[in-house]
């Protein structure tokens, strides 16, 4: 803020200080004696007064509370409806009375919340806990216990069954049993032990080395030699034997086993799936290209300027939304130019632009070893756009054409 | 209508002397960012009325929102003098809310016009403010003349919140 320089005659500088009466009184006196005889620092004066005024009104203020402002704002907007509709029950503030009540009401409604809490909890929680060790002994249940019954028919069962039942663990007894009754009897042994399922000969298991339930070391120590046909390596062979195959025939129809096939498959899905997003995301770069391309057209434009014939190349692209120009000059003299853009209306932007309304104007300065960039704000929104001028300060006796 | 593309909102924005129904207008418009300045040229003044009147600060800031929200409602009528019309129905909201008597009540204009005049203190610079609130600090003409200069925009920005009436 600038400041006035005393005007002669007149103390205009200090009729500021003097509304708010900062002026030690022979100051204080000497412009009073002024104001009495000019009419033109009276009506000055006055004004100054109004203001100076108001400012004691200001100091009454609170402090506003931080975020107020960012609070009215983010409330909701109200839904439309008659202007002069009264608060409804929610927007009401409560009266004086009500007010000194509110902080024991907001206890009494904590208090409230926190019993219907815990009231709630109680009801969910044991319903949630089904886990053998939480529960209560029948004795000492209410009658009215939410808790369901205890079924009769799982007490007799020891506690891994119990778990499996509740679980609902994948058990080879439970499904339909597709490879015979020497595989039945196979998992029976171990049907009251908490173990992973028996898994399906050929097939991948999450558990391959504890499906058999011992210890791997001693697994690995009494794991049969395979190249002994007495002792065969798999359970299975002894049901496959059984159809009439020798044990060299079943090894061989062993290495043909799904195993190898699945691997196989899965080997040609990860190449395939590689293939895809190679091409996908090869495709996709094009695309992106493809559309910046067509949306930011260069034009490569030979100019010329008002004082001499000059070639130079104005990239002229737009932004995403179209609505802004960037130009770039390349190979102009040095000096500073203005250019005037228009766009190329097409058929119904004719309709809403009138002639001229849409050209954009600007200056830019081009120096030396340095880009030069202008950014020109355009209405019409389409990537075609013409020059309409482009003039120089370039004098023509040091305007040179570049090479 | 929410960039400064908007004129109005983008005049509002770089000249704080925009007039306050220019500001309704935009708001009627769709313009969030002028009912955005609206507020924050507003809400000094409001929650200062809302602190005499409440005690209870949770409900001076609720009493805010209300006002605010209804003068969103009611934008389109753009009065001439929105300062009065925003202290009117600040009234209104204090009747419905069972405020004894507020519309007659001299301290409670003199808090809405004293939140007005804050926040356009808030747009001198921080030495005249300083100088304008202890006049005493000025020792020379140049500090002199910034009070004179600092009052006299001080008036045109209370002019165009319809506090005082415009110069001349």
């Amino acid at each position: 803020m600038g400041w006035d320089p005393p005007q002669h005659g007149h103390p205009t500088h200090k009729l500021g200080i003097y509304a708010l009466g900062g002026l030690s009184p022979a100051d204080e006196q000497t412009t009073r004696r002024h104001l009495e005889n000019c009419s033109l620092c009276r009506a000055q004066i006055s004004d100054l007064e109004g203001v100076a005024e108001l400012l004691s009104a200001a100091e009454l203020v609170p402090d506003i509370p931080p975020g107020l402002a960012a609070r009215i704002l983010t409330t909701h907007p109200p839904q439309k409806g008659p202007e002069s509709a009264p608060l409804s029950r929610t927007d009401s503030l409560p009266s004086d009375g009500e007010q000194k009540n509110m902080g024991e009401k907001t206890a009494r409604e904590k208090t409230s919340k926190e019993k219907v809490w815990r009231d709630h909890k109680e009801e969910i929680l044991p319903r949630s806990i089904s886990f053998p060790e939480n529960r209560k002994p029948d004795a000492q249940q209410s009658p009215d216990s939410p808790l369901p019954e205890a079924d009769p028919s799982r007490e007799h069962l020891p506690r891994t069954e119990t778990h499996r039942l509740n679980t609902k663990h994948p058990d080879t007894k439970h499904q339909p049993s597709s490879l015979g009754p020497t595989m039945s009897s196979a998992a029976s042994p171990r049907e009251n032990t908490h173990t992973p399922p028996e898994p399906i000969p050929g097939t991948w298991s999450p558990f391959p080395l504890a499906h058999s339930g011992r210890d791997p070391a001693e697994e690995t120590a009494r794991s049969p030699d395979t190249t002994d046909p007495r002792n065969p390596p798999f359970s299975g062979d002894t049901q496959l034997s059984s159809s009439g195959l020798s044990p060299d025939q079943v090894r061989e129809l062993l290495n043909q086993m799904p195993v190898k096939k699945t691997l196989g498959r899965l080997a040609t899905i990860r190449r395939s799936i590689g293939i895809a997003v190679f091409a996908l995301a090869t495709s996709t770069l094009f695309l992106t290209i493809f559309v910046l391309q067509s949306r930011s057209p260069d034009h490569a434009l030979s100019l010329s300027t008002n004082t001499d014939e000059i070639s130079g190349i104005l990239h002229v692209r737009t932004n995403a939304s179209g609505s802004l120009l960037h130009l770039e000059a390349k190979d102009f003299p040095e000096g500073i130019y203005t250019v005037e853009i228009m766009p190329e209306k097409t058929p119904s932007e004719k309709n809403v632009f009138p002639e001229n309304s849409a050209i954009s104007a600007g200056s830019f300065q081009v120096v030396k070893g340095k880009k030069t960039i202008v950014d020109l704000h355009t209405a019409a929104k389409h990537g075609e756009f013409r020059i309409l001028s482009l003039h120089s300060n370039i004098p023509i006796a040091t305007a040179e054409i570049p090479e | 209508m929410d960039d400064l593309s908007d004129p109005l909102v983008a005049t509002a924005f770089a000249n704080p002397f925009t007039t306050d129904t220019a500001l309704l207008r935009a708001t009627a418009a769709g313009s969030r960012q002028a009912f955005a300045l609206f507020v924050r040229r507003y809400h000094t003044a409001a929650y200062a009325w809302s602190s005499h009147a409440l005690d209870n600060p949770a409900l001076r800031a609720r009493f805010c929102e209300i006002v605010f929200r209804k003068a969103r409602d009611r934008a389109t009528e753009a009065p001439s003098d929105v300062s009065r019309w925003l202290l009117e129905i600040g009234f209104d909201t204090a009747a419905q809310l069972g405020v004894p008597n507020a519309s007659t009540q001299q301290d409670l204009k003199a808090l809405w016009i004293g939140g007005v005049v804050k926040e356009a203190l808030s747009h001198l610079e921080p030495l005249d403010r300083e100088l304008l609130q202890r006049p005493e600090l000025a020792i020379d003409e140049i500090d002199q003349s910034r009070i004179t200069a600092a009052l006299g925009k001080l008036r045109a920005l209370l002019a165009a919140r319809g506090v005082l009436r415009k110069a001349g």
